[in-house]
């Protein structure tokens, strides 16, 4: 019998539904041991290229690089008092590799 | 002074600035009732909510301040703020008499002050000081007084920086400065009496120039009256350092107090009895009477003409049995204060006195004496919509005007005798420039407190 013709027989019976197939459970999957994330070096060994691993820890509090100090005015121009522009902020990734924040100076 | 500003506190890397200092503007307005404050937006803030203003504190005088170094756009408020009366402006008014900056709290500049901000932003605290009243020389004909009074200027430190400028341990000064002044048509011992420099100064909005006015006092009239007569102008310059202002200069730059004086006497005797005829027509032109600044900061001059024509007659017969005289006098005085903007002032007098009388010389005695008072015109000052009032002490009316700022002379007539100087002690006004709307308010009553903040 070809393929045609038991199609076209099918096609005039009335069948039950018929369960479809299911795709069994996944399985479970192997859990990945806990480690610390390792950046891959540079070819050049220099680190540009490579990630960051967090968490990022500040170098230091005194690491902290400023602009010069900046006049901020009160709205009616009586008042004023001077702030120090953040220029740069310096940290070591989770691997100990230096990463710095460079910011732009505001306008005057 | 901080706990009735709105400070940021520090600021974070990340944070903007959005808007803060004294969001509290309006009419300032107090009838004895107590303090009010109405806001642009029409919101009416009182005592209960820390609305702090009455006469005796002083009222109308305004300092407009604008700061280069400010934003040159204030901000819009938030919706919470604006719903209490709230709003931003890029520039700030220093109202009262003591320069108040802020309407819930009184911490002032102090009176006879303004501020000097310097190319940096620096807002200096300058001031003014007055020698002690000085002698006064009569001469003339044609009749003058003099004097030479003195003024120093100050340097009091800075104002507002919260970064921690400490105030100097005492003013600086920055020069003591004589001038002399001078008032003609005064007659030794009959109405000018003392003079001084005294009256607060008017101030550009960046307080590089400030005018101060010299005055003298005329006793004439009950409780003395006080006469601009010459107006000198203090420039300041330079960028102040230390906790004193090293590095401000002042120089001061005098007004001319009497440009031209005019006079013209003829006589004759036409009746061959030795007595003349004189007709005596002098016109002083123009005086000076007063310098404000704009809010833009120009210089606006007030000037004022006086007019006095004297006619004097005498007649008499071959043998002298009496001797009639007719003298007339007439006053005319004329002053026009525009200033620039809309604010505009104008005055008008005149006064004609006729006076005659016949005495009988043989015994010395006057027989007959018929005097005769006219006063026509209109004598006041107002503004852009006119409020027309009456004074004759127009000096004092220029002198209000002179701050950019105002006292209006606005005294009713005395029903009793017609004399407005009786009035004019008790009349009872006040005015107030609002920089805002560049219109000046006037309101009349005893005591009222007005000010625009």
């Amino acid at each position: 019998m070809s393929r045609d013709i038991k199609q076209a027989l099918n096609a005039l019976v009335d069948h039950p539904p018929s369960g479809r197939r299911t795709l069994d459970p996944a399985p479970d999957a192997t859990p990945i041991p806990a480690q610390l994330g390792v950046g891959k070096p540079g070819a050049g060994g220099g680190g540009s290229s490579g990630g960051i691993a967090s968490p990022l820890t500040e170098q230091g509090y005194t690491s902290r690089d400023y602009y010069a100090p900046k006049t901020y005015y009160s709205t009616d121009g009586l008042f004023s008092f001077q702030a120090k522009p953040i220029k740069a902020l310096k940290f070591n990734d989770a691997t100990g590799a230096p990463v710095q924040f460079n910011f732009a100076q505001p306008p005057a | 002074m901080t706990d009735y500003v709105e400070f940021p506190g520090p600021t974070e890397p990340f944070d903007e600035l959005a808007a803060w200092g004294n969001c509290w503007h309006g009419r300032l307005f107090n009838d004895g009732s107590g303090a009010q404050l109405t806001t642009p937006n029409d919101v009416v803030l009182d005592g209960t909510d820390g609305i702090v203003f009455n006469y005796a504190a002083g009222c109308s005088d305004t300092h407009y301040v604008r700061n280069p170094k400010a934003p040159a756009v204030a901000p819009e408020p938030s919706a919470d703020l604006a719903a209490a009366g709230g709003s931003w402006y890029p520039d700030a008014v220093l109202f009262s008499a003591s320069k108040r900056y802020h309407p819930k709290q009184g911490d002032a500049i102090g009176q006879h002050s303004w501020l000097y901000i310097d190319s940096a932003g620096t807002r200096w605290i300058m001031s003014v000081t007055y020698g002690a009243p000085q002698t006064i020389t009569f001469g003339g004909p044609p009749y003058f007084a003099t004097c030479t009074p003195s003024f120093s200027v100050w340097c009091a430190g800075v104002f507002g920086d919260f970064s921690g400028s400490a105030p100097p341990a005492q003013p600086r000064l920055l020069g003591t400065f004589a001038v002399e002044i001078e008032w003609d048509n005064a007659e030794q011992g009959h109405q000018w009496q003392t003079g001084w420099w005294a009256g607060p100064v008017e101030m550009a909005p960046d307080g590089a120039k400030a005018a101060v006015g010299g005055w003298m006092q005329h006793d004439d009239f009950s409780g003395g009256a006080t006469w601009l007569i010459r107006v000198a102008e203090i420039s300041l310059a330079g960028t102040g350092s230390g906790a004193d202002g090293l590095g401000i200069t002042a120089t001061v730059a005098l007004s001319a107090w009497r440009q031209t004086l005019l006079s013209s006497v003829s006589e004759s005797n036409v009746d061959g009895d030795g007595y003349g005829t004189a007709t005596t027509t002098t016109d002083v032109v123009p005086y000076l009477v007063g310098w404000s600044y704009s809010k833009a900061g120009a210089l606006n001059v007030w000037e004022r003409r006086n007019y006095r024509h004297t006619t004097y007659s005498a007649t008499g017969a071959i043998n002298y049995p009496t001797q009639t005289w007719s003298q007339t006098n007439t006053w005319e005085t004329k002053a026009e204060i525009r200033a620039n903007g809309s604010v505009r002032s104008e005055a008008h007098s005149a006064k004609t006195y006729t006076r005659d009388f016949v005495r009988d010389l043989s015994t010395g005695q006057y027989v007959s004496d018929v005097e005769d008072t006219q006063e026509s015109g209109t004598f006041g000052a107002y503004f852009d919509d006119p409020s027309i009032g009456e004074s004759w002490r127009l000096s004092n009316a220029v002198y209000a005007l002179r701050w950019g700022t105002v006292l209006l002379a606005r005294a009713s007539a005395d029903a009793a005798d017609g004399d407005h100087l009786d009035t004019f002690n008790s009349g009872g006004w006040t005015a107030a420039w609002d920089p805002r709307t560049n219109t000046v308010e006037t309101v009349l009553g005893a005591n009222n407190a007005l000010a625009f903040v």
